[in-house]
């Protein structure tokens, strides 16, 4: 709760520093979606240069899909701090296809997002509650659009491309240029390993291997641990780029989908462009483990 | 976090076990190749060299390097001892009651290589830690005093900040900080090693496992206009390294991992530190691994030169005239490895073990103080020997010369 508290703060005051940039008329509305053509900036390397820091402008953290307000979880104890703000969504065609057993997993997450994982004893999945109330890596493509910026160190000669998201103060990710997954150590982790490719002036970015399912927002939307996430990244302006993103998971989704969403770069002193470390852990302790603290734990409850 | 154990102790045994390819130390300078913005170039995976003691033990005193007959016999002892290792025989002490679990994973395919430095730190010259100053004492001492009625894992902060998923401030194995060669290991190893520890002709030093200290994990390095970055393997630790002459951040952001800023002093990448924020007055149950007093006063700058195209000299000086009475450096030879992976490791999003320590330990409070009694005793006569050095320096007016 803490973390999103202050998750939201830092999100107001960043999206009107971006604002301000916008050079015409980009939203986070899907009908904006066309790539204008542009011949951007370019590495050392001859690829488009997409060093700096970059955020979203939309609700999509809220849900990706298209959404009306919503009464704010706890909302005798938040007011409207937590309230669902309305959003046009992300989503290509408004809606997620999700087959029957996706969607009811999708009510079970929205119904236990802001419920701690049961924890021993019992030996409960631990993907019932939102990855965000507990200090998860944002994971793929969530950390992309949290309300928060992004960073993206590109090396203009070394096959590697560097994400750094602020939320989770070591939420980070490095792309592979050059090496398909048969050249990878097969682990798996939430963010998943990610192989990256230059499609003209679009880096498309596939990523997979996840140890369970993957969250995209607030509302339980989330994709399965075999889905295969493809992103592409296209520069439109000096201080924009088009994000897109689709998603495979045939145990969960009747077909492939997808999202996308424009991004914005930040322009402030760079003084002020630095991912600050937002190490959320010892913010999310209480909520997570609360129950199992000397002097708090009572072995009825378990029982 | 089991599974991150895991990987962390893999980690330090990458480092504690030589590997093979170690080219010749001590090569000449030779060209450095630039990026095409014309820095150095340092990208790649980097991993330490074998390992050596941190402090310098008595019997090499006076000496900075062994002698290769020296070096020899211990190669010869290390590769008998992970030969055994590799037939499934179990050695030294077992770990997570689980029979071989240091046969599983401490052997090495690749020959074991032992360093000719007789210790990490090369200044002061002597290769001991300087001494605390009566201060960085007093502190220590309030530290103990507020863990002293806690259990083991009363609360999360009772665990280490790597248990509980939290990145810290992971400039090479710097978690040593003068108190990590007792505690810590103890704790994980048991009760006989707290009395190899204890025996001050032994702590530290030796060419054994724990009081040695080799890089950490392997490290990858790259490099943008402006910006460098590190990502370690070791707890998903990273660092992203402004060169453009900015300030640090203001004092209200310290941070777990600290405030890194960067420049090039010719080839060499120098990185500076500070705002590195404090975990608190508990000493966690390893607490090896934490900072010994707070941290407003501490500043770390390391510095990274290459040599050759697949060597680094890397050190780092630590400057906190607060617990320190002098600056101390470290040294290690780093080399090019990027056959090497690093593959994200799952911490908090893994199989979530803080939740089972804590349930553990509810369910049985006496093994919890019980527990917190035996690493209490053990780093004791950790610090009473660093107290005893203090205050002698003091006698000898080094506390305030400074």
């Amino acid at each position: 709760m803490r973390s999103q508290l202050r998750g939201s703060g830092v999100a107001c005051g960043a999206a009107v520093v971006v604002a301000t940039l916008l050079l015409w008329g980009g939203t986070a509305s899907v009908d904006a979606q066309a790539p204008a053509p542009y011949t951007p900036a370019r590495t050392a390397a001859g690829q488009p240069d997409l060093n700096g820091f970059w955020q979203a402008i939309n609700t999509a953290n809220w849900d990706v899909e298209e959404h009306a307000p919503e009464v704010a979880p706890h909302e005798t104890l938040v007011g409207a701090y937590l309230a669902k703000p309305p959003g046009f969504g992300v989503v290509e065609g408004g809606t997620i296809p999700y087959n029957a057993a996706g969607l009811a997993q999708r009510a079970k997450h929205l119904e236990n997002r802001l419920k701690p994982d049961p924890l021993p004893p019992n030996d409960a999945p631990y993907d019932n509650s939102d990855p965000e109330a507990k200090c998860f890596h944002p994971g793929v493509p969530r950390g992309t659009y949290m309300p928060l910026p992004f960073q993206i160190v590109q090396s203009h000669n070394y096959p590697k491309i560097f994400i750094a998201y602020t939320f989770g103060g070591d939420s980070t990710r490095v792309i592979n240029l050059d090496k398909t997954f048969k050249d990878l150590l097969e682990n798996y982790a939430y963010p998943g390993q990610s192989i990256g490719r230059w499609v003209g002036n679009t880096l498309e970015v596939e990523t997979r291997w996840f140890n369970t399912s993957v969250w995209l927002d607030r509302s339980g939307n989330f994709y399965g641990e075999n889905a295969v996430v493809t992103e592409r990244y296209t520069l439109t302006s000096p201080f924009h780029m088009m994000y897109e993103v689709t998603i495979e998971d045939p145990s969960v989704f009747t077909r492939p989908w997808k999202m996308s969403m424009p991004l914005y770069k930040l322009v402030d002193p760079s003084s002020k462009l630095h991912i600050l470390e937002f190490s959320c852990v010892p913010l999310t302790e209480e909520f997570s483990y609360g129950k199992f603290k000397k002097g708090v734990f009572k072995l009825p409850d378990l029982q | 976090m089991k599974y991150r154990g895991l990987v962390i102790l893999l980690g330090v045994l990458a480092a504690v076990i030589a590997v093979a390819w170690a080219p010749t130390a001590g090569q000449a300078p030779s060209t450095v190749s630039k990026t095409p913005w014309g820095d150095p170039d340092l990208q790649g995976i980097w991993r330490g060299v074998g390992s050596v003691p941190f402090e310098r033990p008595a019997k090499w005193a006076g000496r900075e390097f062994k002698t290769d007959e020296e070096v020899a016999a211990l190669e010869k002892t290390a590769n008998a001892r992970n030969a055994e290792r590799g037939k499934g025989k179990q050695e030294n002490r077992g770990f997570r009651d689980q029979a071989n679990y240091n046969s599983i994973v401490g052997y090495s395919p690749e020959w074991i290589r032992v360093p000719r430095r007789t210790s990490a730190i090369i200044d002061p010259p002597d290769g001991l830690l300087p001494p605390w100053t009566l201060e960085a004492v007093k502190r220590y001492e309030e530290r103990e005093a507020v863990t002293a009625p806690r259990g083991d894992a009363d609360w999360t902060i009772d665990r280490p900040p790597g248990e509980r998923c939290i990145s810290d401030f992971s400039v090479a194995n710097i978690d040593a900080w003068g108190m990590g060669v007792g505690p810590g290991e103890t704790a994980v190893y048991g009760g006989e090693f707290a009395k190899i520890l204890a025996n001050p002709d032994v702590n530290p030093g030796g060419e054994g496992i724990n009081p040695n200290k080799g890089f950490g994990g392997p490290r990858r390095i790259i490099q943008a206009p402006g910006y460098v970055v590190f990502v370690d393997e070791q707890a998903n630790n990273h660092q992203i390294i402004p060169l453009d002459g900015r300030p640090h951040l203001n004092k209200k952001f310290e941070q777990y991992q600290g405030d890194a800023r960067g420049h090039w002093d010719g080839n060499t990448l120098v990185v500076d530190y500070r705002n590195v924020k404090s975990f608190g007055p508990v000493i966690p149950s390893y607490g090896s691994s934490i900072y010994p007093s707070g941290t407003e006063t501490l500043r770390v700058i390391e510095r990274y030169t290459r040599l050759g195209p697949d060597e680094i000299d890397y050190r780092y000086t630590v400057d906190d005239p607060s617990v320190y009475t002098r600056t101390y450096t470290v040294q290690f030879d780093l080399f090019r490895d990027d056959n090497y992976q690093i593959s994200p490791v799952p911490c908090r999003e893994g199989i979530d073990d803080m939740g089972t320590t804590l349930y553990g330990w509810r369910l049985d409070e006496d093994q919890a103080t019980q527990n917190a009694d035996e690493t209490r005793a053990a780093r004791k006569p950790v610090f009473e020997r660093i107290k005893r050095k203090a205050m002698e320096a003091a006698a000898k007016g080094q506390s305030s010369s400074r």
